[in-house]
This record gives C-alpha cells, sequence and structure tokens, in this order.
C-alpha cells in the first residue's frame, strides 16, 4: 500500500525529539545508580 | 468475526475467572502496604498471614492472571487473524488444566500450607500440592501454542507470499518462548522439589534449582510483556487515528525477543554463590540484547502516535503528544495502551540497571526491585491485561460497557499511583529498605530496637500510592463485573482493533518465518547456560533438606531417617 | 538492514552505543574500583563455622553463617581502614545479606560459599539486613559491622 500522494510525506522528528529525551533519561537514571556505587567503594 | 459458543464460552472464562481472583490479588497488594508503612505492627490481619497474603499476590497477579490471559488473548488472535478457531477439544483440555492447577495451588496457600512466595526457593518447602497444581497450569498453558501452529503452518500453505499477521508472529514467538522456558521450572518442580517435598529424597541443590527458576523466571517476564507489545503494534496506531510507523521493526521487536528472552536469566542471580563472574557478566550482556525491542518499541510507536497527531493537526516536535485520544470512553484501550507505555519508560530504563552487573550491588533484594517491576508487570502488562479483558469479554459476549466514563479514566488513576507507590519503593531501596519483609513488625515499628525512621517517608509514599491503585483497582473491578451482568446488548463477535502500516515494506521472508531464529535461540541458550547449569552442579557442597517457614527445624520424615 | 526505514536504523545504532558506554564504564568501575558481583568459591565445610579472623591490623576475615533468624556472628568489630573478607553461608533456608552502605550484596546458600570484599573507611554502624524472605522471624533479621578508630 503506497501512501497517498495527498498525503505530506511524513518525517517522524517528533519522535525522534523524544527518543533523544528518552536515552537521557536512561543515561540519568543509570549514571545516577553508577556513581552512587562508585561513592559506595 | 463470529465464533462458536464453545470458543466464546472458553475465552470468557479465561478472562473472567483470574479477574475474579484479582480481587484478592489486588487487595494484599495493598496489604503490604499497610504493614509495610508500619500502620500495622502484626504478623497478619483477617486471618491472612503477611507472607501468606504476599505468597498469593504473586502468585495470582503474576501467574494465574498472566497466563490465563496470554492463553485466551492468544486464542483470540490466532481465530482473528488466520480466520480458524482452534481445536474445540484441546481449548477445553487446556483450560480445565490451568483451572485444576490453580485450585490446587490456591488451596495450599489458602490453607496456610504454601508460604513460600511465587519464587518457591528452596529449601522452603511448600504443600505437594502447590508444586503439582503449578505444574499442570504450566502444563494446561502448553498444550495450545501446539494447536495454533498446526493451524499456522496450514495457513502458510494457501498464504505463501502474504506476510504473517504480526499479532500472529507475536502470539507464536511468546508462547515458544513460554514453552522453551518452562520446561526448566517443571523439570525443577516435577523433578527436584517434588519428591523432596514428599518425603521421597533427603537433599535438593538449592543452586541448581535457584538456575533452573531463574531460566525460566526472566523469560516469564516477556511471556507477560509480549501480549501488551501486539497490542501496542498491532493496535494502539488505529486506537490513536493513525498508522504503525513500521511493520518491520516490530518484527525485529519480536524475533529479538525469541532469542534474547531465555538465555538472559543469571542477571537474577548476579549475588548469587557458584555461578561464575564470566557467566554472570557473558548474561548480564546479553540483557542488552533484550533491552532492542524496547528502544525501538519507543521510537516506533512514537513514531506511529506523532503521526496520528500530525493528521489531527499537530505542529512542532511536541504537540502531537497532546492531540491523542486518552479521554474518548469508546476508544478507552487507548487510555490503557498509553498509560501503560508512560509507566514502562521508567519500568525498562530500571530494567537496564538491573542489568547491569556490578550496578545490581546497589539494588539487589531491595525495594527497588519491586519500584522497578510495578512499572513493568503492573503497569503495561496489567494495564493492557485489564483493558483488554474488558474489550474482549465485552465483545464476544455482546455486551456494552459499563460506566464507560469510569472505565476511561482507570489506567490514569492507576499510574498516578504506580508512580507515587514506586517512587517510595525505590527511594526506600537505595537506602537499604528490603524486599519481601513484614517491615511493620520491626523495622518500621517505633517501639522496636531495628526501627528505622529514615524508612518512614519511603514507606508512606508507598502506601498513599498503594491506596490509589487499589481505588482504581477495585473501579476496574466494578466496571469489569458490571459489564459481566449487564443484558447483551449488541452483536457477540470477536474483533479487535487493527492498524494498518505506513511503510509497507515488501515481505522478508528472513522476518517472516522462524526456523532461523529458532536456531540462534538454541544456539545462545546452550552457550549461555551450559557452564551455567556446570557451575550450579559442581561447585556447591551437600544439598539442604527441607525446612517450613516457621521453624529452624528441617523436616525428617520415617523415610528421610 | 537496508530495507529498515533510516530512523529505525538509527535507534539500533543509538543503543548500541549507549550499551558500550555502560560496558564499559563497568570494567572501569571493576578495574579501577574493584566493583563487582561477588566471588565465586566451591564449597568449603571450613567456612560453615562463625568466625573472624584478623589477618593483620587492617585485614580480616568474617566467616558469615545465616540461619533462622539471625547472622552469627552478629556484632563484628573492626578497626577504621581495615579491609573485611566476608565468607557468606546459610544453615537453613536462602537468606540475604545486604551492608546497604557498601554495595556488599549477597545470598546465603546452603552447601554453597559466598564472597565479597568490603573496605571500611568511615567509622559508624553498619548494618548487615537479610532481604530474602526466610520463614516467619525474617523481619527480625539483622547484625551489625561496627567500625571504630582502633584503641591508642
Amino acid at each position: 500500500m503506497e501512501t497517498r500522494d495527498d498525503e505530506e510525506q511524513f518525517f517522524p522528528h517528533g519522535a525522534v525529539a523524544f527518543f533523544v529525551l528518552f536515552v537521557a533519561l536512561c543515561l540519568v537514571i543509570w549514571y545516577g545508580i553508577y556513581f552512587l556505587m562508585l561513592a559506595r567503594t | 468475526m463470529k465464533i462458536s459458543n464453545s470458543l466464546k464460552r472458553v475465552i470468557i472464562l479465561e478472562l473472567s475467572i483470574p479477574v475474579a481472583l484479582l480481587i484478592l490479588g489486588i487487595y494484599h497488594g495493598l496489604m503490604q502496604t499497610i504493614y509495610r508503612a508500619g500502620i500495622l505492627h502484626q504478623t497478619s490481619f483477617l486471618k491472612l498471614e503477611y507472607y501468606q497474603g504476599l505468597t498469593l499476590h504473586g502468585v495470582i497477579n503474576a501467574l494465574v492472571l498472566t497466563t490465563f490471559f496470554a492463553v485466551a488473548f492468544g486464542h483470540a488472535t490466532i481465530a482473528f487473524y488466520l480466520k480458524k478457531e482452534p481445536d474445540r477439544r484441546w481449548t477445553w483440555i487446556s483450560f480445565w488444566l490451568m483451572v485444576a492447577g490453580a485450585v490446587l495451588a490456591a488451596w495450599a496457600m489458602l490453607a496456610g500450607k504454601a508460604s513460600v512466595l511465587y519464587t518457591f526457593y528452596p529449601p522452603l518447602k511448600a504443600h505437594p500440592f502447590f508444586y503439582l497444581g503449578a505444574a499442570l497450569l504450566i502444563v494446561g498453558s502448553w498444550i495450545p501454542l501446539f494447536n495454533w501452529a498446526r493451524i499456522y503452518v496450514a495457513w502458510k500453505k494457501d498464504n505463501k507470499e502474504n506476510k504473517t499477521p504480526l499479532a500472529v508472529i507475536g502470539t507464536l514467538v511468546n508462547f515458544i518462548v513460554w514453552f522453551v522456558c518452562t520446561l526448566a521450572v517443571a523439570y525443577e518442580v516435577l523433578v527436584l522439589l517434588l519428591p523432596w517435598a514428599m518425603g521421597f529424597t533427603t537433599a535438593v541443590n538449592v543452586t541448581l534449582a535457584r538456575t533452573l527458576f531463574w531460566f525460566f523466571g526472566h523469560a516469564l517476564v516477556y511471556f507477560w510483556l509480549l501480549p501488551a507489545y501486539i497490542m501496542f503494534y498491532t493496535m494502539l496506531p488505529k486506537l490513536a487515528g493513525g498508522k504503525l510507523y513500521s511493520d518491520l521493526a516490530g518484527r525485529i521487536a519480536f524475533f529479538s525477543f525469541l532469542i534474547y528472552s531465555i538465555p538472559v536469566g543469571v542477571h537474577h542471580q548476579f549475588s548469587d554463590p557458584s555461578i561464575s563472574r564470566g557467566i554472570k557478566f557473558f548474561q548480564g550482556f546479553l540483557t542488552y540484547g533484550v533491552a532492542i525491542p524496547s528502544f525501538i518499541t519507543a521510537f516506533t510507536i512514537a513514531a506511529s502516535l506523532e503521526y496520528a497527531g500530525r493528521q489531527r493537526g499537530a505542529k512542532g516536535w511536541f504537540g502531537w503528544m497532546v492531540k491523542l485520544p486518552y479521554l474518548d470512553p469508546d476508544r478507552y484501550l487507548f487510555a490503557y495502551l498509553i498509560s501503560g507505555l508512560i509507566l514502562f519508560i521508567f519500568g525498562g530504563l530500571t530494567g537496564i540497571v538491573n542489568a547491569s552487573y556490578s550496578l545490581n550491588n546497589v539494588v539487589h533484594n531491595t525495594a527497588w526491585i519491586p519500584g522497578h517491576f510495578h512499572m513493568t508487570v503492573a503497569g503495561p502488562v496489567f494495564l493492557a491485561i485489564i483493558g483488554m479483558s474488558t474489550y474482549l469479554y465485552s465483545k464476544t459476549a455482546g455486551k456494552r460497557v459499563f460506566l464507560p466514563k469510569l472505565n476511561v479514566i482507570i489506567p490514569y488513576l492507576w499510574s498516578i499511583g504506580v508512580l507515587i507507590f514506586s517512587t517510595g519503593l525505590m527511594w526506600g531501596g537505595l537506602i537499604g529498605e528490603p524486599r519481601r519483609t513484614n517491615l511493620g513488625m520491626t523495622y518500621l515499628n517505633r517501639d522496636n530496637p531495628l526501627f528505622h525512621p529514615e524508612w518512614v517517608p519511603t514507606t508512606t509514599l508507598a502506601l498513599c500510592g498503594g491506596i490509589i491503585m487499589f481505588i482504581a483497582g477495585m473501579m476496574f473491578i466494578l466496571v469489569f463485573f458490571g459489564t459481566l451482568f449487564s443484558k447483551r446488548k449488541e452483536e457477540a463477535i470477536l474483533e479487535l482493533p487493527v492498524s494498518e502500516v505506513y511503510h509497507d515494506e515488501k515481505r522478508i521472508p528472513l522476518f517472516d518465518k522462524f526456523q532461523p531464529w529458532l536456531v540462534i535461540m538454541a544456539v545462545i541458550i546452550v552457550l549461555a547456560y551450559t557452564p551455567a547449569v556446570i557451575n550450579a552442579t559442581q561447585n556447591p557442597g551437600p544439598g539442604a533438606p527441607p525446612f517450613t517457614p516457621d521453624s529452624p527445624v528441617p523436616i525428617v520424615t520415617e523415610k528421610t531417617k | 538492514m537496508a530495507v529498515l526505514d533510516k530512523y529505525e536504523r538509527r535507534v539500533l545504532i543509538s543503543l548500541g552505543a549507549t550499551v558500550a558506554l555502560f560496558i564499559f564504564s563497568i570494567l572501569y568501575a571493576k578495574g579501577r574500583y574493584k566493583s563487582d558481583v561477588p566471588e565465586c568459591l566451591p564449597f568449603n565445610k571450613a567456612y560453615t563455622e562463625p568466625k573472624v579472623n584478623k589477618i593483620d591490623s587492617t585485614t580480616y576475615q568474617v566467616f558469615a553463617v545465616a540461619q533462622m533468624w539471625q547472622f552469627q556472628p552478629a556484632e563484628i568489630y573492626v578497626p577504621v581502614g581495615s579491609v573485611v573478607d566476608f565468607f557468606l553461608t546459610s544453615k537453613d533456608v536462602v537468606h540475604g545479606f545486604d551492608i546497604a552502605e557498601k554495595n556488599a550484596n549477597m545470598m546465603a546458600v546452603y552447601g554453597n560459599i559466598n564472597k565479597t570484599t568490603v573496605k571500611f573507611e568511615k567509622p559508624g554502624v553498619y548494618n548487615i539486613t537479610c532481604h530474602e524472605y526466610c520463614g516467619i522471624g525474617h523481619q527480625n533479621m539483622q547484625a551489625r559491622v561496627i567500625v571504630n578508630y582502633p584503641e591508642q
């Protein structure tokens, strides 16, 4: 099924922005625990 | 699609029975937050002992509800997409085996003879009916896979050039993983534990039992999650008013689950003795592989929802997030799925922490762990189960949903509860608060020398979250049973929302067949688990005798003396 | 993969980069700070008797035995700055052993020996909490490591 000609080409820029924030959150949570671990060694 | 009365009845029973049990399952969730916050300083309340209730909570919510639902939803997806009903006799045999298993285990737990928690680690011993019940529930749930596989193979013969529907890939992957992983726990239960619990053997290798359990236990969480993933990919875009951004991404996700779900179980044993650091590191590394589906899904679903939002006129990078049908009572499944996804952001990311080898030292067996998993199993999994239970029931029974406006806000109320609850637990966990503990007796009892004031705010937060969750849960019970007891007003059909695809990628044979993935799955499992099982059989010393939770004196019977 | 949407491909690449970052960080912590999961030892009966061995003024060994519902030894005295090897086993069911402020987090299993090493740089009372359900007395199960300056 082709995308209809009357639909504009869709680029998921919002999803990319969301995904960037998602990876950022991943790093914040992970390194939060990581540095807590290092502080306790 | 019209379905036979037989299929309709088995699906309805498989949905309703666990929802009824959920009343007790959710009640004891609330009770735990009450004991743990130190509101009660007792070992039991209303004749249910704390650890007995905790066992019921875990078994009902995480084993019975999830398994029955997965089977019912599996029947529905296979019948709906392949247009063929599963074999009548075998669906009922499967049903009765699962019910018999659940009844046996329930009796043992309610009689106070199986307060061993849903992980039932030896040398704590439960009544033999608990183990037998678990085995029957599992064997009953195996049966549908073979039936569905035969239907699929026949469908493929008539549809050589057509892509297998994504929901069918999801259901078959889910049950293949389930079948393989449950072989280990069935062995543990039937060969290691049952004879030992009955006194025919005297000692059990605890590490081996734990290793077999976790071969099962991690894949278990994907067995819970995959029905929700099927809904995210094949239904959510449609419900939002959009299209699925990439069908191929869904296939990559499901086949990744097929190969990575099982060979990672040792990450639950990072703190165990006798398993080498090398294997722990290797399986921790493989666990990152199982983050693939989650990252792909986060992007693909966001893209699909963004498309939906733009169809409704949204502009800018984040405008689409606002223009989605969050509170539309006619599309309540959207509400259940989106709130699950929001929770899953936090649940999934905290899961990555848990898998990260040495980071596990900070969180293992602390309250962080239930904080994490209530944002996964009590997040997207639970919400998908209850939303779809209402949906599938109302469609196949031809009923209208009772109190539709209440129905659509339940997932949001539940999610607010979970976020507060899990924040309290995770914070507590990071300051040493243990899980699986009746804190109210000692650690949260001001009159006790073990009192820990720093756990007061954390357990209070969990209590507040738990109360909100309980209210939302009871609202769901009301909506479900209100629907169940209402009169039929619609045509009784099996229907599921079906999303169109935006990028309709050409059929790629590799992502439309199982054999290569099954081979990869087998190879990785052998590589990952052979050393672990060798460790578990060679490093430990003597096996352990059985103990019941109430006494440090091991059980010695005439047979074992 | 050529047929996969270019954004999806980038998603996979970012995951790969994130995972590489995490693995590097874990290995760095292991090399530089000795942050690791517990050590794997084959079973030896010698570790089943509770004991505190002083190897020298800053090196100790503790043979910790968990049972329903206490740890033995229940109070362990070590001087500030000492390095302690904890060897852990259980006399009965599975117990947990958690010194939260020191990343010492192990399971005590009958017939198995677990080991971790802790350096106590600050004085104080460190609780050892059982965090695995072990029966009706589980919530009573806590021991202490008391770290103080050595007598002059």
